[in-house]
């Protein structure tokens, strides 16, 4: 019986070619699109990271709720939790190690972990060839051994398993690579940071010491006992924090530091999470939508079909008989769709990946896999049965003798009218909602573009370059490298200016730190000062366009053996000396050997620089001179006449005739840098944008097939009313009328539950309001445009009705 | 009232082309009552549609009154039909999803009348063909005959001076289309002119002139 259904099902859809490839197309845009979202939402969201139990793992940070910032662990912290906390069967530590690799090939920057020895078992690896580090490899002098990424061993060794045992010089020391690590573990790539080796993490006596305790600079991972929650370690770490403050702090960090945790799934899944929830539930409604079509052109078959159903009925079918045959039908169409959804998607998410790699968490695990097959299988068969079923139930109310007299016309036309401006008026609703959200989101972007970043982006080239600790021990090596190489790049043609800081804006990187202001008492109940701390050199300012408000730029005298100075921006300047001059003033963030402030004095009042991105406000931000403080690794930041890449090529000569082992790295354009800062974003505007215009496409389509129908159904009324009197105009806009009484109601409907939905999205937004009254006013009346000119065509069809025709051959 | 001139009508298929009217020529006085007849295919429908005015791809002089209508823009002759003329069908053509009462207005709709006229007008006419207690029914719950009866009330309800009637009775038994008939009569005695297409004798009877038509052309008159 269902093969006879399905195979008569499929002799109907290929016999109207034209009905089936529109409803294929619709279907496989609602499906093709859930699939593609769905199958990034399953692998961000849903499948659990790539490590043994991955639920227990669990991310431990220091905390300072007064400032809102969750900051890293320090060593003595690290290793105070790791021999205290009984919540957990293991914590592990890692921080990021940049190593400039000088082996026999090409010298190369890699991404290294430094990690605590018990790191890989935490997570719990293994190694693919060769061993993991030892116990005794954590301590100083004896952590020279170096475990290699599988990819990285792949790439840089052609796998070669003869490096095994072999030597590598890192930052011109050698280390013994002791083993090799399985393709399958690449940690650090789910959160977009793959690391290339790890070598083992040694502190020292001093490192140790509890008066580094706010020394945060570690990652620290902690793997929960089996059966303990996440509650119950963070009540433990509280107690454990509470101890520390009372043993170990003084002022104001008593009252403001504590411990927290956090699966590590969530610190990596990170801020997409609402961005792919909304868009999941956008796609949902593209799909609803493309029921809603679909539904829509069976219903307007459904008069073809009456006779054939009223004959089957007569045969002796009953109701249910007649919906299992066309509910078939339908799945079959839902299927199709499925398959051919399918195809969209997978080319759909390897273009959406291919552009949005560095901005996706795991994006490298981003498929087709059984969950995704499911999830299309389920949907296509849903989809099949949402969109077939209410056409089958009008279809299969027959009233036999009354069909069978009329030969095959339809008595029950005015409830499948209803039923068609229902599912249009749905349409609309659904689609407007889309564009608005979608019209936000452009809004947003917009907003964001014309945020001033207290910097000039255009024409500037920036690289980072990081001098060995062993090969540039002292201070002025550091200090005068980068002087010889600035002064080189000056005079560079094509080179306006140049600087070095040692983070750059929108380079994803950061260091803060408190600091006291002399003459001022923080009270107990206040957290210290704190804002973001960098080193440039004397020319960065000028070079960035960072505008001098007062005072004046580092100079060639802001040297280490003169009096320490410091520039702050104008946001630290507003909150610390609101009504006082902070010219002249003086604050430090580090003390002397006797345990007294390093005294530095504010000579300059810099514009502040946005710097995570262009949203949001950042920190206060405050800068010292490179020569008091010399940094190994600094960002390059050259102002070019013209296009800035031009001179890549020249500053990289100009850097290995310095040092030629010195690998240069993330080599860019400010403009790039600032671009990608607002790359999340982009993602999901971009994505909802081709989301809505499928949904206003087809809500158009969906409108343009109701009204040509109408017409089609009403020609014989037309006719009537033209031999009435009814002039063109009339009838367009008899035709017009009813059809806009639909769009409005749509998109009345559409505007409450966008006033409603919008709201949910209130985190995605930037400078406009959820409920933003221009977005939807504009988005409103574009829509209602375009359901007009949808209207309009089949109006206008409508004029073409001979009264003669229509009359005589009723 | 109506002078028709070698007209021509004809239909093409293809590189063909049928000749439905050839030559007609007519006269037609204000106030009577004038019968078409003819075998089906004469062209007798054919005829009734030019001389209503909604076809307009004939050829030859047609004057209404003395405007010459076969100069007249599409648009000009729409006005002219809508000041002059109304229609009764064989199959009264209402409109099924409207009542009894909008069904008459909607003639009204399509000719400049304000609301208070119009419902004035409505009022009117289902009070003189006694149709008032029918008002608010749709056309589906009534008999044919006083579907038919609404069809020549809205036909009568713009004051037209012509009424054109295809096959008016042609779906009612003999008692409906007598009433049906009657009522034609008492209209044309209040001053209206009435020109009626019939296969039927009886009917024809009612009429103070018949005009009959063989394939396409006027082949004689009785009086």
């Amino acid at each position: 019986m269902f093969w006879q259904d399905l195979r008569y099902g499929l002799r109907l859809l290929l016999k109207r070619p034209g009905f089936t490839v529109v409803a294929v197309i619709a279907l496989a845009l609602g499906i093709g699109a859930n699939t593609a979202i769905f199958s990034v939402v399953n692998s961000i969201l849903l499948r659990p990271l790539a490590y043994p139990s991955p639920e227990q793992l669990v991310l431990i940070n220091h905390d300072y709720p007064k400032i809102k910032l969750k900051a890293s662990v320090s060593a003595p912290g690290y290793k105070h939790y790791r021999d205290n906390a009984k919540s957990f069967a293991s914590i592990a530590a890692l921080t990021g190690g940049n190593f400039n690799l000088t082996d026999s090939g090409e010298p190369e920057r890699v991404n290294g972990g430094v990690i605590s020895q018990n790191f890989f078992s935490t997570l719990g690896a293994t190694a693919a060839q060769g061993r993991l580090f030892t116990p005794e490899e954590d301590r100083p002098g004896r952590n020279k051994v170096v475990v290699l990424n599988y990819a990285f061993w792949q790439r840089r060794y052609a796998g070669n398993p003869g490096i095994l045992n072999q030597s590598i010089t890192m930052n011109g020391e050698s280390y013994t690579v002791v083993g090799i690590m399985p393709a399958s573990f690449e940690f650090g790539r789910e959160f977009g940071r793959p690391m290339d080796l790890w070598t083992p993490i040694a502190f020292t006596p001093e490192q140790l010491n509890f008066n580094r305790l706010t020394n945060e600079y570690l990652t620290v991972i902690g793997r929960l006992n089996p059966g303990t929650t996440i509650t119950q370690a963070q009540a433990e770490l509280d107690t454990i924090a509470t101890n520390l403050r009372t043993q170990y702090m003084q002022g104001a960090d008593r009252t403001n530091w504590g411990l927290t945790t956090q699966a590590f799934s969530e610190m990596v899944v990170g801020d997409m999470r609402q961005p792919l929830l909304v868009l999941l539930a956008a796609v949902g409604l593209v799909l609803l939508i493309a029921c809603a079509n679909v539904a829509n052109l069976l219903l307007a078959r459904a008069a073809d079909r009456q006779k054939e159903i009223t004959i089957r009925s007569a045969l002796g079918a009953n109701r249910w008989r007649v919906i299992r045959q066309l509910l078939t039908e339908s799945i079959v169409l839902s299927l199709v769709g499925g398959m051919l959804g399918l195809a969209l998607a997978a080319i759909g998410v390897r273009v959406l990946v291919k552009l949005n790699e560095a901005q996706i968490p795991r994006a490298n695990e981003i498929g087709l896999d059984w969950r995704v097959l499911t999830f299309t299988l389920g949907v296509s068969l849903l989809t099949g049965i949402l969109f077939g079923l209410v056409p089958a139930l009008q279809i299969s109310k027959t009233n036999l003798a009354e069909t069978l007299k009329e030969g095959g016309r339809s008595g029950s036309n005015i409830a499948r009218g209803w039923v068609r401006g229902t599912l249009v008026v749905m349409e609309m609703a659904l689609a407007l909602m889309l564009l608005i959200g979608a019209g936000l989101l452009i809004r947003s972007f917009w907003q964001l573009q014309k945020v001033n970043p207290g910097f000039d982006p255009q024409n500037l080239l920036t690289m980072n370059i990081s001098l060995p600790q062993n090969k540039y021990k002292e201070a002025p090596q550091r200090a005068q490298f980068y002087q010889q190489a600035l002064q080189q790049i000056r005079a560079l043609p094509g080179v306006e200016a140049a600087g070095a800081v040692s983070i750059l804006p929108m380079s994803g990187n950061n260091s803060s730190g408190s600091f006291s202001i002399e003459g001022r008492q923080v009270p107990q109940n206040q957290s210290m000062p704190h804002g973001d701390r960098w080193a440039a050199t004397t020319n960065y300012f000028s070079t960035m366009k960072i505008p001098l408000i007062r005072g004046r730029y580092f100079e060639e005298r802001d040297t280490a053996e003169v009096t320490g100075v410091a520039i702050i921006d104008e946001t630290m300047a507003r909150k610390y000396w609101p009504d006082e001059d902070p010219l002249g003033k003086r604050i430090a963030f580090e003390r002397d050997d006797q345990g007294n402030p390093k005294w530095r004095e504010i000579v300059g009042i810099v514009g502040h620089a946005k710097h995570r991105n262009l949203e949001g406000d950042s920190r206060v931000q405050y800068y010292l001179p490179h020569a008091q403080m010399p940094q190994g690794s600094m960002f390059l930041t050259i102002r070019v006449k013209g296009e800035p890449t031009t001179v890549t090529g020249a500053v990289r000569g100009v850097i290995h005739s310095l040092d030629k082992d010195l690998p240069i790295f993330r080599v860019t354009v400010m403009e790039q840098l600032v671009a990608d800062s607002m790359a999340q974003r982009r993602f999901a505007m971009t994505l909802l944008v081709i989301f809505a215009g499928v949904a206003l496409v087809l809500a158009a389509v969906g409108l343009y097939g109701v009204m040509s129908y109408t017409v089609t159904q009403r020609s014989h009324e037309i006719g009537i009313r033209m031999a009435l009197g009814a002039q063109r105009s009339d009838v367009v806009k008899m035709v017009v009328r009813q059809g806009m009484m639909l769009a409005s109601i749509g998109v009345l409907g559409g505007l409450a539950f966008a006033f409603a939905l919008t709201r949910l999205m209130a985190n995605l937004l930037f400078g406009v309001k959820a409920s933003d009254p221009i977005t939807f006013a504009v988005i409103a009346a574009s829509l209602a445009l375009i359901a007009l000119i949808a209207c309009f065509i089949p109006a206008r069809r409508a004029t073409k009705v001979d009264p003669m025709i229509a009359l005589r051959y009723e | 009232m109506l002078t028709l001139r070698k007209i021509e009508r004809a239909f093409e298929f293809g590189r063909e082309k049928n000749y439905v009217l050839r030559g007609v020529n007519l006269d037609i006085e204000e106030g009577e009552f004038v019968t078409i007849m003819g075998p089906s295919g004469a062209g007798k429908s054919t005829l009734l549609h030019i001389l209503g005015l909604h076809d307009n791809a004939w050829v030859g002089e047609y004057y209404f009154f003395d405007q010459a209508a076969h100069k007249l823009k599409p648009k000009d002759r729409a006005e002219l039909r809508n000041k002059n003329i109304g229609f009764v069908f064989q199959s009264y053509h209402l409109l099924d999803q409207l009542t009894v009462q909008e069904n008459l207005e909607v003639p009204l709709s399509y000719r400049n009348y304000g609301r208070a006229e119009r419902e004035q007008l409505v009022r009117e006419t289902l009070d003189r063909f006694q149709l008032t207690d029918k008002k608010h029914l749709y056309p589906s719950k009534l008999s044919g005959g006083l579907q038919q009866l609404i069809g020549v009330a809205r036909a009568m309800i713009a004051r037209p001076k012509l009424i054109l009637a295809d096959e008016p009775t042609g779906n009612l038994h003999s008692a409906q289309a007598k009433e049906i008939m009657e009522m034609f009569c008492k209209l044309n005695e209040q001053g209206t002119t009435i020109i009626q297409v019939t296969h039927s004798e009886i009917n024809a009877g009612y009429s103070r002139r018949i005009v009959n038509i063989h394939d396409g052309n006027v082949v004689g008159e009785d009086h």
